[in-house]
């Protein structure tokens, strides 16, 4: 686990804290394949989230 | 159909703002740049690769809810209000040429504040545990945490970071060489655990009874001041 530290009153660490998250996701295959893999992914978003498959092919997420 | 605005600069882009989650995401027709008030509840149109959810999780009162504002919003309020229940913003942000939105829930820390953890643990990607650098309960506590984590997520897979934040309040109690040593022995202890089974029974005796060179690792009561 990585350990960074932060101040959000004078944005110390702030975006590098987030970076830091979503860089390691990235990184993760098992993650990516679960974000791709099916409706379970969302948790309790999907009122608010496109569907799957456009959020894996990168066009618009449902909203255009 | 709009395209995100991509604003040129550093590798982590951001280009939206934030929706409260309550209000279902209205783009037909805005600007992709134009930011709206927070009132309001648009969010630009964009197409993205990735969606991950990610928490803020930690004790009541270390700054969970004013590191999402700073993130999102880029403001910060003083006096902040104790989050109730759960918050919730998105955020799209590009890195390493990927387009991704973030979920990022913001829980209550407040114990009474703690029976809808099940749901928001589900499908998690990522994990921030935040403690106040200055508040070495809030450090102490963080074992607490991280066994909620494995008790009510429902993957084995996702990332955590640790986060000290109120750096700048010049009271510490809890030294960046603690935090790093916590930090590193929860990886191996999750390594330990992943290697041998991935069982929540096997993840709560290593913690219990943690490599023998991560045991002074835990936070503890009683540390630095």
């Amino acid at each position: 686990m990585m350990y960074i530290e932060t101040s959000a009153k004078t944005r110390e660490g702030i975006r590098q804290a987030f970076e830091e998250v979503v860089q390691k996701i990235l990184d993760s295959p098992a993650l990516i394949q679960d974000v791709t893999g099916g409706p379970s992914q969302l948790g309790g978003l999907r009122g608010l989230a496109p569907p799957d498959e456009d959020a894996s092919s990168g066009s618009c997420g449902g909203y255009c | 159909m709009q395209a995100v605005a991509r604003r040129a600069g550093g590798p982590f882009d951001y280009d939206s703002n934030w929706a409260p989650s309550h209000v279902r995401q209205v783009t037909s027709g805005a600007n992709p740049s134009r930011r709206i008030g927070r009132v309001m509840s648009y969010t630009p149109a964009g197409s993205f690769d990735y969606i991950f959810k990610v928490l803020l999780i930690g004790d009541a009162g270390v700054g969970k809810s004013s590191i999402l504002l700073r993130f999102t919003d880029d403001s910060f309020e003083e006096q902040m209000a104790s989050t109730i229940g759960v918050d919730f913003r998105v955020k799209t942000v590009t890195l390493g040429g990927k387009t991704v939105k973030l979920t990022i829930w913001d829980t209550a820390g407040q114990e009474r504040f703690r029976t809808l953890t099940s749901s928001y643990y589900r499908g998690c990607h990522g994990v921030i545990l935040v403690y106040d650098v200055n508040e070495r309960e809030s450090f102490t506590h963080l074992q607490q945490w991280l066994e909620e984590l494995e008790l009510y997520s429902t993957t084995q897979h996702f990332v955590k970071l640790l986060v000290g934040n109120k750096i700048d309040v010049k009271d510490r109690q809890v030294t960046v060489e603690e935090a790093e040593t916590f930090a590193r022995c929860v990886l191996q202890t999750q390594h330990h655990a992943a290697v041998t089974s991935a069982s929540l029974l096997t993840f709560r005796l290593l913690i219990a009874a943690p490599p023998s060179h991560c045991g002074s690792a835990r936070p503890r009561a009683g540390g630095k001041r």
